[in-house]
């Protein structure tokens, strides 16, 4: 099976009963996408699926086939942290970070198509992702920064 | 919680790219086959091992099945349509304010983006989100064979918990909404303020004549093992102007409903599929809030406060 992931066509066989969180952490080492709940209730197995967040939990991987998928390890270039992570990092975003990478690609979904998110909007978007830490407020913090960070 | 993933048992699949195709595999392949659409409930399922699928028949292909579009006075909702993109449809937000109201307070962001309304039918919860606002709005659903379609009512689709009367071989392929100048409300109660299951929905639509409210369609969800109508609401609401004291009256009759429901669960001692609904809040918590909310919703609708349409 061939799809894009984090902008490079990989082609790997696959079981049809291999969710796409097994196969990106099993096959291909993507461990920055975490098995929190395994049922859709806790976000940090978040990965983009043409760009819109999804529970990679819940998602056969024979279901991306020619699709494009990223996943945290595909943000930023040259080993230097995307703007969203720099955000994160700076403003407290993060704490134990399990679910960080999740929180991350929500808020580059969210930047993407709505590049001065409301408060409202960015709660919304950040619905589906659990964080038992931060009490969200930096994280909702951190997302303001990283808009304003990147339409600066 | 668990540190490994609970593996899914081995099950053949398909991708069909057309409906015929696709209607062509249910009916090869028989009695093991699932159809599969947004995943979001079913590979949960498949985890569980509540369906144990020899076949899985995934609709992701089948464009012909996620269309939204308003063919003269209804508006049609291809089965596959997900919560996101009915959300954020203009189609449905002209025609069927009701039905995106519910739309986001239904799951997270991240579940509408893969969770479809044809799912959320078929999957037949008593709590299914979609259901009350549809079944207040008088929808029908467009159920297709290999050779046969029929139009069923809405309110005859859902047999029990997770039973719907889709027979072998039978997809949904569209809901059927008949669009009437009127005015509707919706209320949801769960445990928390997003991303939620509820413990009691109430829809409801008034159907308006020269900007009077003439008749209204109540329905609940997560009171019954099916989502369902208030007739006896609706029958307190019909004809005659609606006044605080009709809604009042149709509070109580909804408040009947689910007591008569309570009690049928209570005399059964129900364990069916579907009692995880019922585990959310005790019987008289559920009545209770049943009339607040009806009232609340009413009353909405008879201030003129509801959406238009």
């Amino acid at each position: 099976m061939k799809f894009t992931l984090n902008g490079k066509v990989v082609e790997e066989e696959v079981a049809a009963n291999v969710t796409l969180l097994e196969f990106l952490r099993d096959k291909f080492n993507r461990t920055s996408v975490k098995m929190g709940c395994d049922e859709g209730e806790c976000g940090t197995c978040t990965v983009l699926l043409n760009g819109e967040t999804v529970n990679s939990c819940l998602v056969l991987a024979v279901q991306v086939e020619n699709q494009e998928v990223t996943t945290l390890e595909g943000l930023g270039e040259n080993g230097e942290l995307d703007v969203i992570q720099r955000a994160f990092l700076e403003n407290y975003g993060a704490q134990c970070g399990f679910c960080t990478p999740g929180m991350v690609l929500a808020t580059k979904s969210l930047l993407d198509r709505t590049p001065i998110p409301s408060e409202e909007q960015i709660k919304e978007a950040l619905e589906g992702n659990l964080c038992r830490c931060t009490g969200y407020q930096q994280i909702i913090e951190s997302v303001l920064k990283a808009a304003e960070m990147r339409t600066a | 919680m668990q540190n490994q993933t609970r593996p899914l048992a081995p099950f053949e699949y398909f991708a069909p790219g057309s409906l015929k195709e696709a209607l062509t595999l249910l009916q090869e392949l028989g009695a093991g086959v699932q159809l599969l659409a947004g995943g979001t409930d079913m590979i949960q399922q498949l985890k569980d091992r509540v369906v144990r699928p020899e076949a899985i028949v995934d609709l992701r292909n089948v464009e012909e099945l996620s269309i939204i579009e308003i063919k003269g006075d209804t508006l049609h909702i291809g089965a596959t349509a997900t919560l996101n993109e009915i959300k954020n449809s203009p189609d449905v937000q002209q025609m069927a304010p009701l039905v995106v109201e519910a739309s986001r307070e239904f799951g997270s962001h991240m579940l509408r983006n893969r969770a479809t309304v044809g799912g959320n039918l078929c999957n037949a919860s008593p709590c299914a989100d979609l259901a009350p606002p549809l079944l207040a709005l008088d929808a029908s659903v467009l159920l297709r064979g290999m050779d046969a379609e029929r139009l069923v009512p809405l309110t005859e689709f859902f047999v029990g918990a997770g039973e719907t009367v889709l027979r072998p071989g039978e997809m949904l392929q569209r809901i059927e909404v008949p669009c009437r100048d009127g005015r509707s409300g919706y209320l949801k109660l769960g445990r928390r303020k997003g991303f939620n299951l509820s413990i009691v929905s109430v829809a409801a639509f008034g159907a308006t004549v020269d900007g009077k409210v003439e008749d209204i369609k109540v329905a609940l969800g997560a009171v019954a093992p099916t989502p369902i109508r208030s007739t006896k609401a609706e029958a307190e609401l019909s004809g005659n102007a609606i006044s605080e004291a009709a809604i009042d009256r149709a509070a109580q009759m909804v408040r009947q409903d689910v007591q008569a429901e309570a009690d049928i669960r209570e005399a059964t001692f129900s364990h069916e599929r579907g009692s995880a609904t019922f585990r959310r809040a005790s019987s008289p918590y559920r009545v209770e809030i049943s009339e607040i909310m009806a009232r609340r919703v009413l009353t909405g609708i008879l201030n003129g406060e509801g959406a238009g349409k």
